[in-house]
């Protein structure tokens, strides 16, 4: 191991975006790392650190020289190389020439063709100090930038404005230009605490330096510095709420954290206190507090950038744009609560849903007949469900939703009024929930009726944008389609709910027939109906996935029938069937079966076929046994215990194996190849009624 | 406590320090609009290659906002003062920071940040990337690095910096109400913010909301906006730009009087962005035509 030495590289910058800094750090030191190693140069570890005003890296353990490098190249063989009057050949003058030396430089060697040319070189490694410029350039032009911009005159692009570099390789200054800007031993401390220049001697005085100037350059030890001010601020009694993304970004707003208490007046703790929550995290970036019992107090932990000499007009100060903000609040919440939620329901004639799908009014409508229609099949109450499905966007059109849009759902729970509290209480967790499942892993609602809502609402999103053929397309899912599909199968799974969606979206169609215009109506179609069954497929396969075999959710996903609790238990099933030992037997047969059905014609196949024409014995026990079990099969089939239907199915074996064994299927009398792919048909067509056992891959593959 | 300012001390203030700082001093716009933005000092000079540096205050008119005088600090018409730096210079945040302390603002007291907010204008086809600056939690002032304006990516960088005039007199001052603002003293005594505005916002909140008429409103937005058309064909690109400036102010009346339905906003809008995109490219070709005067500052004499 030779020498090595630490690089230290800050790009300072105006204020970076806190949200972008760790993604900004990683990809920095992704970058670099393997710019490192494409040179052949070690090094030890890498630390990332950022904070508003620098991106930096610290290298350590760096080899001062990369490790040397040995050239082989294979050459002609002698007799290619020259020719019988031992002159050199165009080929053996080429191999020198791109070896770089004369043809006598090269070594002869062995090989088990004869022997050949051969050149071998050790080259010493480059110089690390030498490379460092083009390797900082390189590093940094790798990086991608989730945000980029110019500024000035400058060309090259970053992020927010760079206004300068150092790049030291222990006391050495790196000469590289960047964003028209050299590199030197120069960075600065706190923007107002340490305006000055600091002049580092060497690299290993960086971290030290900038918290002499009160600047913590490590984010991680940044965010724990805050963490733990926080809570030892409002001590044992009270508890910070502290979220993870706002801890971050928090994070990032500040070189020197100063954790500070503020308060509010009391009066507002009226408000919802999602109301309070809102403006604290989202608009004031502060910490709510509340009591061991969860009960929200009218205080905040602040966290500011500065030791202030009056740390009271910080807080001060905060404390007036927090009331302020709260006045206003308390402006749109009294605003809203004159009217009650079916005045804004009326509002949301003014809100359009998409620009060719209508309005949110229209939506509320259509989501309450469609409510109408399931709640009797789902056994739920008629009018509460309606209320809940008419009622759940009313509060879009709220001054408080406008103002905060991620209280969609919450308001709407505060402003539903009922006579009935039981009533009362179910709609108003119909209303806020039925936006859950908002994410892939999100909460499901918790009450029937929410899950309704929320069903419905993402079956008509799914119908409506498909229907202008806004659909996914790549990465692009502006209207979470595809979130929306898996909210539909996770509600079906979850509450059983033993709807067919071909059904379900036909009714969805039919609301929304009802509203089109005459020239829209025929969007509304059986194709659009399968193009969308088609699209909850694919997620239905994805979210299976997590803990089925795939083969196994191909194999029933083969078969016809959109209901989607009845294909999840016909995979529990199967997936348990493939544990017994006589599985692979019945795969194989299918396979057969499909193999020889697929080479005939399907007009062909599907015919009924006679007891009759049948000869060989083990044909007509085929046939035979097939006539008796396929009504216990289908009974069971239907009553959705596909557990004993595979049972039956499993009996099948023997008959089959022996069907194969002595039966010429092809045989050369027509009627009689007829009859015969007629009944194998009729066999295929039961077992497809679970699963198309030939895509069930056998355990042995 | 520091020097006393009033409202138009703060006016005057800014405008002297950064003309000290080689901005021009240009005075407000004689037109409605709801941002500085807006004046043809920022929009039209940050197009294109020539180097501009200005200062003024303009008032911002939006509709939506006015409260009949009620509310401490919502109002429909207030003031903004405007820097322009083309292209921006490096020190431009440490420039802004020093404006501060001229008006008393001591950064080892306050808590100032730059936090992440980004700026688009859908009607006038520009966007740019910068910040909201904070004083102790409260925003005080947008910094923002134009990337496209009228549709048009900038060769040269503005930074524009927008002091929100109301709120930080409201800070220097102390007050909890902009109508307590000192406005100015004189010898017969103090005048105040609500003295200035508190009728104009009552009367302007009941035009804007109940008494504009919308049907003559929706006439006057499309003669507008035919008219900005005509005038591009004839490269008039400044009189065009007047006729999007009153069809913009135009919307937003309309907006406010609740006569656009979600539908036809975004309609109007992308309606007003067109007619920018045109000013913009007219407006180009109008100073390379010109060989772009202050590309050439010793040749600007005026000769004809």
């Amino acid at each position: 191991m030779g020498e090595v030495g630490q690089l230290v590289i800050e790009i300072g910058c105006e204020d970076l975006p806190a949200t972008l800094q760790p993604s900004l750090r990683d990809a920095w030191c992704y970058s670099i790392k393997q710019v490192l190693n494409n040179v052949n140069l070690s090094y030890q570890s890498i630390n990332g650190w950022v904070t508003p005003r620098r991106l930096a890296l610290q290298i350590n353990g760096l080899a001062k020289q990369c490790s040397e490098q040995v050239i082989e190249l294979r050459g002609p063989l002698l007799n290619k190389a020259f020719d019988t009057k031992k002159k050199a050949t165009k080929t053996g003058l080429g191999f020198a020439r791109k070896c770089g030396v004369s043809l006598k430089a090269l070594a002869i060697i062995d090989s088990p063709q004869g022997k050949r040319l051969h050149f071998y070189q050790k080259k010493p490694g480059l110089e690390t100090v030498q490379l460092l410029a083009g390797l900082i350039e390189k590093s940094i032009k790798q990086m991608p930038l989730i945000q980029s911009m110019r500024w000035g005159e400058q060309t090259q692009a970053f992020v927010r404005p760079v206004r300068w570099l150092l790049a030291l390789f222990d006391k050495q200054v790196i000469e590289v230009t960047l964003w028209g800007i050299q590199a030197g031993r120069v960075t600065y401390g706190h923007r107002f605490h340490h305006p000055e220049p600091i002049v580092l001697r060497h690299s290993n005085d960086y971290r030290a330096a900038l918290k002499n100037t009160r600047v913590i350059v490590d984010d991680a030890s940044r965010q724990k510095q805050i963490f733990d001010k926080m809570q030892s601020l409002v001590g044992d009694e009270y508890q910070v709420i502290i979220d993870a993304p706002l801890l971050q970004e928090v994070t990032g707003l500040v070189e020197w954290p100063v954790v500070l208490l503020g308060h509010f007046s009391p009066d507002f703790l009226k408000l919802p206190e999602e109301v309070l929550i809102s403006v604290m995290k989202y608009r004031q970036r502060y910490f709510p507090i509340c009591d061991k019992k969860q009960v929200l107090q009218a205080s905040f932990v602040l966290v500011s950038n500065i030791e202030s000499r009056d740390p009271q007009r910080v807080i001060s100060g905060n404390q007036r744009v927090m009331e302020a903000r709260l006045c206003d609040a308390e402006f749109f919440y009294r605003r809203d609560c004159k009217h009650p939620l079916s005045h804004h329901l009326e509002q949301l004639k003014n809100i359009v849903f998409q620009k060719k799908l209508g309005t949110l009014h229209d939506k509320a409508v259509r989501m309450e007949k469609l409510a109408e229609q399931l709640a009797d099949s789902l056994k739920l109450d008629v009018t509460v469900c309606r209320d809940a499905a008419r009622l759940a966007k009313a509060d879009l059109a709220s001054e408080m939703v406008k103002e905060f849009p991620e209280l969609q759902g919450i308001m709407g729970s505060y402003y539903v009024s009922h006579t009935n509290e039981k009533t009362k209480a179910i709609l108003k967790m119909a209303i806020r929930q039925h936006y859950q499942p908002a994410y892939a892993d999100d909460k499901l609602p918790v009450s029937e009726i929410a899950c309704l809502v929320s069903l419905l609402d993402r079956c008509d999103n799914l119908i409506g944008l498909f229907s202008i053929g806004l659909r996914p397309t790549g990465d692009k899912d502006p209207f979470a389609l595809r979130r929306a599909a898996i909210g539909v199968i996770r509600i079906l799974l979850a509450r059983q709910w033993p709807l067919t969606c071909h059904a379900l979206l036909d009714q969805v169609c039919q609301v929304w027939v009802e509203q089109a215009d005459a020239s829209e109506k025929k969007h509304f179609n059986a194709a659009l109906i399968d193009q969308v069954w088609q699209f909850l497929k694919i997620r239905l396969k994805q979210w299976c996935q997590q803990n089925r075999p795939i083969s196994i959710i191909a194999a029933v996903l083969a078969c016809d029938d959109s209901n989607i609790v009845a294909l999840n238990a016909r995979m529990q099933a199967l997936q348990a069937f493939a544990g017994t030992p006589i599985f692979d037997t019945v795969v194989a047969t299918n396979k057969r079966i499909v193999q020889i059905l697929k080479k005939n014609p399907t007009s062909f196949v599907h015919q009924p076929w006679q007891m009759e024409d049948l000869v060989e014995i083990a044909e007509k026990q085929l046939a035979s046994h097939l006539m008796q079990e396929k009504p216990h099969i289908e009974k069971q089939i239907a009553a959705r215990n596909y557990e004993k239907a595979l049972q039956h199915l499993a009996t099948f074996t023997e008959p089959l194996t022996n069907f194969f064994d002595q039966v010429m299927v092809l045989s050369e009398h027509p009627q009689l190849r007829q009859t015969r792919l007629a009944l194998l048909d009729e066999l295929h067509q039961l077992f497809l009624k679970i699963a198309d056992f030939s895509l069930a891959m056998d355990r042995a593959s | 406590m520091g020097v006393h300012f009033t409202f138009q001390a703060i006016i005057f203030a800014l405008q002297k320090f950064w003309a000290d700082r080689g901005c021009i001093v240009i005075q407000p716009y004689d037109m409605m609009m709801g941002a500085g933005t807006f004046h043809p000092a920022t929009f039209l000079r940050a197009i294109g290659p020539e180097p501009w540096h200005c200062v003024y205050v303009q008032a911002s008119r939006r509709p939506t906002d006015g409260r009949y005088g009620d509310s401490p600090n919502r109002l429909q018409h207030f003031y903004q003062l405007q820097v322009l730096l083309k292209p921006s210079p490096p020190n431009i945040q440490e420039s802004y920071l020093q404006s501060l302390q001229t008006l008393g603002i001591d950064t080892q007291l306050d808590d100032i940040r730059f936090v992440e907010d980004n700026w688009e204008s859908p009607t006038l086809g520009a966007w740019g990337l910068g910040w909201e600056v904070w004083q102790n939690g409260m925003e005080i002032s947008q910094f923002t690095y134009f990337q496209q304006v009228g549709g048009l990516a900038c060769e040269l960088v503005s930074g524009e910096i927008t002091y929100g005039l109301e709120r930080i007199a409201m800070y220097l001052q102390q007050v909890d109400s902009v109508y307590d603002l000192v406005w100015g003293e004189s010898e017969r005594g103090t005048i105040y913010y609500s003295e200035l505005f508190k009728q104009n916002e009552q009367q302007a909140s009941a035009y804007n909301f109940l008494q504009a008429d919308s049907t003559t409103l929706k006439i006057h937005f499309d003669h507008f906006e035919k008219e900005s058309h005509r005038l591009i064909t004839y490269s008039l690109p400044i009189p065009a730009y007047e006729m999007v400036l009153r069809a913009s102010h135009t919307f937003n009346l309309l907006d406010a009087r609740a006569a656009i339905s979600v539908t036809e906003r975004q309609h109007f809008i992308l309606r007003i962005r067109k007619l920018a995109y045109a000013v913009a490219e007219s407006y180009y070709q109008s100073r390379e035509a010109l060989n772009f005067p202050l590309l050439h500052p010793n040749k600007t004499k005026n000769t004809d």
